[in-house]
């Protein structure tokens, strides 16, 4: 059984980072989008047998799905950034491993970095729109008046905490690169 | 600096950021943010088109297929369904010269029809057909290159992962798209079974092989056999394809619908525990996670592509330069070929395609047929030195303790390369290979 468990790994293992409270929170937060897709699977597929078998479709699924992406994505963000599933390229950092570790470690401090303040300005920009999709929901939703309509608001507290919590572990991975780059330098 | 200048110069540096190792989808959202900043020297309109993207860029019915055809895949693979298609392909081609290769390409093309990702088809295979043909007396080198070569195929018969993404990307039909892959999978599958028989013939140091295995108790597999091991994915098969080529599904209810039957195919089978459950699930969420937010940055980087103004520049200046369209396609698939040697499939349709396709729109290509070639193009870089992943994905499936090198792998694959070079060109000249179904 065990043999054909042939899950591929998109990219080198988890990067070492010390766990506590903020681990758990993102693992938390993972494990919510995961149990999402499940929940997005079942919705589609009752959709198509509620729609060929028992003529009645359910209402806003386009939207729904929509909806359920975003979620999706932005719940997962965070400890995907943290598993190194990621993408990018490792070519350069490959060399640069066996040739210049300390180089390698001082440009991986400075990359994170940069993830880590341009995600909080769109944090701080996303903010307004948070608090417009509160306090106005008739002018904030998906879907089509009379029909089906879901509010915006909750997705985009999703979106915002979703890119917060990446750029924290954004600041996480530069901070634990910094102190292996001072590591090497001793 | 004119919008033009600015582009071409984000351009430059984004390369060389993602060469770097700067987490593609960051790279993109900061030099389109810096490139608008720049364009129109307004620090807010800036900030607010990346705002705009982050709400509205992965917010659509569409997105649905990513999570769903990557669970799919996962599922598959972890009920042994790839091991039960190569199985039987191994006992059909028995007989024939490099028949164990030839079955790898044919269980490879079965199976490329349930799965979405190359990745997936070659860490099955290196696990599954590697252990077997090396026990035949195939060269290692041909062992693995077999599995590396036809790993491409995942990607180019549908479900296909970078066709959602092209679609995505082109705003094309992702049903179309993934119908017009069938006739030029199968023809690579084909291309790849002659080569094998070519290379047995005329180059046979290089796959070895041949006779069975010493002490080894021929097993033959009765008709019942062979079709129990074969009806789950002919099902799964006949429920996506025939889904959506048939119009009963969209791609992402064909997406849902094949996941769930690979579910309870993998439960019948008694092959998913909790735990490895859980972990398929894990996997598809990064998978999504990592493609969408690739998907934000690319739409960021062609709305500061459009607001420099440099398509319709480059546009004129190719047209000007007398290239016509056929000399600009050569061009575009020479570009991804080469950037398919450090860049991965994902990030060249990300770069590339903003540029290009308002250019080839205002010219008239047929955006699928374009498509079926990018896909292959962009391939080929999945076998090439010195970034190939399917070859890493191989030699990471075969383990620390392995002899075989990455450099065998590279060598074991390159002739597998060539013969999708070869079908590029036929599709390239014979266009009906790509649009006749669609």
């Amino acid at each position: 059984m065990a043999d054909d468990a042939a899950i591929p790994r998109e990219d080198a293992p988890p990067p070492p980072v010390p766990s506590g409270p903020f681990a758990r929170l993102i693992g938390a937060m993972n494990a919510v989008g995961t149990l999402w897709i499940i929940g997005l699977m079942i919705l589609i597929n009752a959709d198509i047998v509620g729609r060929s078998f028992l003529s009645r479709p359910i209402a806003g699924v386009p939207e729904l799905v929509a909806f359920s992406i975003v979620g999706i994505v932005f719940l997962q963000l965070a400890h995907t950034l943290r598993s190194g599933s990621m993408t990018r390229s490792d070519v350069l950092l490959n060399v640069l491993e066996r040739r210049a570790p300390r180089a390698r470690f001082a440009l991986l401090t400075l990359f994170h970095l940069i993830g880590a303040l341009l995600l909080l300005m769109i944090a701080w920009k996303f903010w307004p729109s948070v608090v417009g999709a509160w306090q106005h929901p008739e002018r904030n939703f998906m879907g089509n008046p009379g029909f089906f309509t879901v509010p915006q608001w909750p997705l985009f507290i999703l979106i915002f905490l979703g890119i917060i919590a990446t750029a924290i572990q954004f600041l996480l991975l530069s901070w634990s690169d910094l102190g292996a780059a001072r590591g090497i330098a001793r | 600096m004119s919008g033009v200048e600015i582009a071409l110069l984000s351009i430059v540096i984004m390369l060389l950021l993602i060469y770097s190792g700067v987490h593609v989808a960051i790279a993109l959202i900061l030099l389109s943010f810096g490139g608008v900043w720049l364009i129109r020297g307004n620090f807010d309109i800036a900030s607010n088109m990346l705002v705009l993207a982050f709400k509205d860029s992965i917010s659509d019915y569409i997105f649905g297929v990513v999570p769903l055809f990557v669970l799919m895949g996962l599922l598959v693979a972890i009920a042994g369904i790839g091991r039960d298609t190569f199985e039987v392909a191994a006992q059909v081609f028995r007989k024939v010269l490099g028949g164990l290769g030839i079955a790898t390409v044919a269980a490879n093309a079965v199976f490329a029809a349930i799965t979405g990702i190359s990745i997936a088809s070659a860490a099955v295979f290196t696990k599954v057909a590697v252990p077997e043909m090396m026990r035949h007396g195939y060269t290692p080198r041909f062992s693995v290159g077999v599995v590396a070569g036809s790993s491409v195929l995942g990607m180019l018969l549908p479900p296909s992962l970078l066709f959602i993404l092209y679609g995505v990307l082109t705003e094309q039909s992702v049903g179309s798209l993934f119908i017009a892959g069938i006739i030029p999978g199968i023809l690579l599958s084909l291309i790849y079974c002659a080569g094998i028989m070519a290379m047995g013939r005329w180059w046979p140091s290089f796959i070895g092989g041949g006779g069975a295995a010493k002490g080894d108790p021929v097993h033959d597999m009765g008709i019942g056999e062979m079709l129990s091991k074969l009806a789950p994915i002919v099902i799964l098969i006949a429920l996506v394809l025939g889904g959506i080529y048939g119009g009963f599904f969209t791609p992402t209810e064909a997406g849902a619908a094949g996941a769930l039957g690979a579910l309870l195919i993998s439960l019948a089978k008694r092959r998913l525990s909790w735990a490895s459950f859980w972990q398929v699930l894990v996997q598809t969420g990064h998978t999504t996670s990592s493609i969408c937010f690739l998907i934000v940055g690319a739409s960021l980087y062609s709305r500061m592509l459009a607001m420099s103004g440099m398509p319709g520049w480059l546009g004129s200046a190719v047209i000007d330069s007398g290239m016509g369209v056929t000399g600009i396609i050569i061009a575009l698939l020479l570009v991804v070929i080469l950037l398919g040697t450090i860049l991965d499939s994902a990030s060249i349709l990300l770069l590339t395609l903003p540029i290009a396709v308002p250019i080839l729109v205002g010219l008239q290509v047929d955006l699928i047929w374009l498509g079926v070639l990018m896909i292959i193009a962009v391939e080929i870089g999945l076998l090439t030195p010195p970034f190939g992943i399917a070859v890493f994905v191989v030699k990471a499936t075969l383990g620390p303790d392995s002899a075989v090198t990455l450099n065998d792998i590279f060598f074991g694959a390159a002739p597998f390369a060539l013969m999708m070079l070869l079908v590029l060109v036929l599709i390239f000249l014979f266009p009906w290979l790509a649009t006749a179904l669609v």
